[in-house]
């Protein structure tokens, strides 16, 4: 199924544009890059203040209200970026599995991230109520950042990917 | 002196050697140097839009480079060492690389920006601490920010342009 959509998307004129004209992967790879230095950035300054190391002079709240919705636009510069490069050449990713791992950890962190911020909605101070939450916060918080870590290594090693082995 | 001698005797360490020889030791401290740009970019990012007054503004100038600077300064420190560990094992290459050699410019330039920056804006950041930049210190950071994505994007188009 994955080899007939990569087929089908390789014939399309768009691929072939996309493939043709030199800078276009550079520059949406690129972008694509800037959107995930936003993603990170903001995870990190977050999950840090939960553990109390960065960020200070700001709660923990007001720094997840600033920060966390840019990870949601940044997601879909992401996903443009992201669709552009799949049509472009479908065969690098598709039926890549670091490619597929990539998508995997990726839903699980922005699953991840809904739920930090689902309760802030109602109640700020959610996650610092009680000993519980503000553990709860933490194993998020290290389990994001692990996420989004992979998330990275996974990005770049899709282009090492060697189906012959190494 | 010959240039090429001395990238070849810098691919020639056993460092260099076996990151180039290693089908898992490059990509990861690739991998490594992504995360470190990113990192710093995205710090790098809240600096330069404080300093252009586009973001944080009821907060000082000061404290936005007190909390944010020492993660910038560490990405950066990251990036050089992961950069430098990929550049030995294949010196010559990169060196005769048209991107790199650009980023590596690029990169002086940001260097003299923000010495620049801390040896004589700073100095008068008391005054405006809170309120509206001065004209220097958005040149600084706008000045920054254009050069550090020019140096993302030179990054990534080294891996377009010749058989490293």
């Amino acid at each position: 199924m994955i080899a007939q959509l990569v087929h089908w998307l390789a014939a399309t004129a768009a691929s072939q544009v996309i493939q043709n004209v030199s800078w276009i992967i550079p520059l949406v790879q690129t972008i694509h890059i800037l959107a995930i230095s936003v993603v990170i950035t903001a995870v990190l300054l977050v999950h840090l203040r939960n553990f109390g190391v960065a960020m200070r002079s700001q709660s923990k709240s007001e720094l997840a209200q600033r920060f966390l919705p840019l990870i949601w636009y940044s997601v879909c510069v992401l996903l443009v970026t992201g669709v552009i490069l799949i049509v472009g050449e479908p065969k690098r990713e598709l039926p890549n599995p670091v490619f597929q791992l990539k998508m995997l950890l990726l839903v699980v962190a922005l699953a991840l991230t809904a739920i930090f911020q689902q309760p802030l909605r109602a109640d700020p101070l959610y996650w610092d109520q009680s000993a519980p939450h503000r553990a709860g916060a933490l194993v998020i918080s290290l389990v994001s950042l692990a996420l989004w870590t992979g998330i990275i290594f996974a990005g770049r090693w899709i282009a090492y990917y060697n189906p012959g082995g190494y | 002196m010959q240039l090429e001698a001395i990238y070849d005797w810098l691919q020639n360490t056993s460092v260099a050697d076996t990151i180039g020889q290693s089908a898992y030791l490059f990509p990861f401290i690739e991998s490594l140097h992504v995360l470190s740009i990113t990192v710093m970019m995205g710090t790098i990012a809240l600096v330069d839009l404080r300093l252009v007054g586009l973001i944080s503004r009821e907060r000082p100038v000061s404290q936005v480079l007190r909390e944010v600077l020492p993660f910038t300064i560490g990405a950066f420190i990251s990036s050089v060492v992961t950069g430098t560990l990929l550049f030995v094992s294949h010196a010559a290459q990169y060196m005769s690389n048209g991107p790199f050699v650009a980023k590596m410019l690029l990169m002086l330039v940001a260097g003299v920006n923000i010495l620049i920056f801390h040896g004589v804006t700073q100095r008068t950041m008391q005054q405006w601490d809170l309120g509206k930049p001065p004209l220097r210190a958005v040149i600084a950071g706008s000045t920054s920010l254009v050069l550090w994505v020019a140096i993302v994007a030179c990054g990534r188009w080294i891996g377009f342009t010749s058989a490293v």
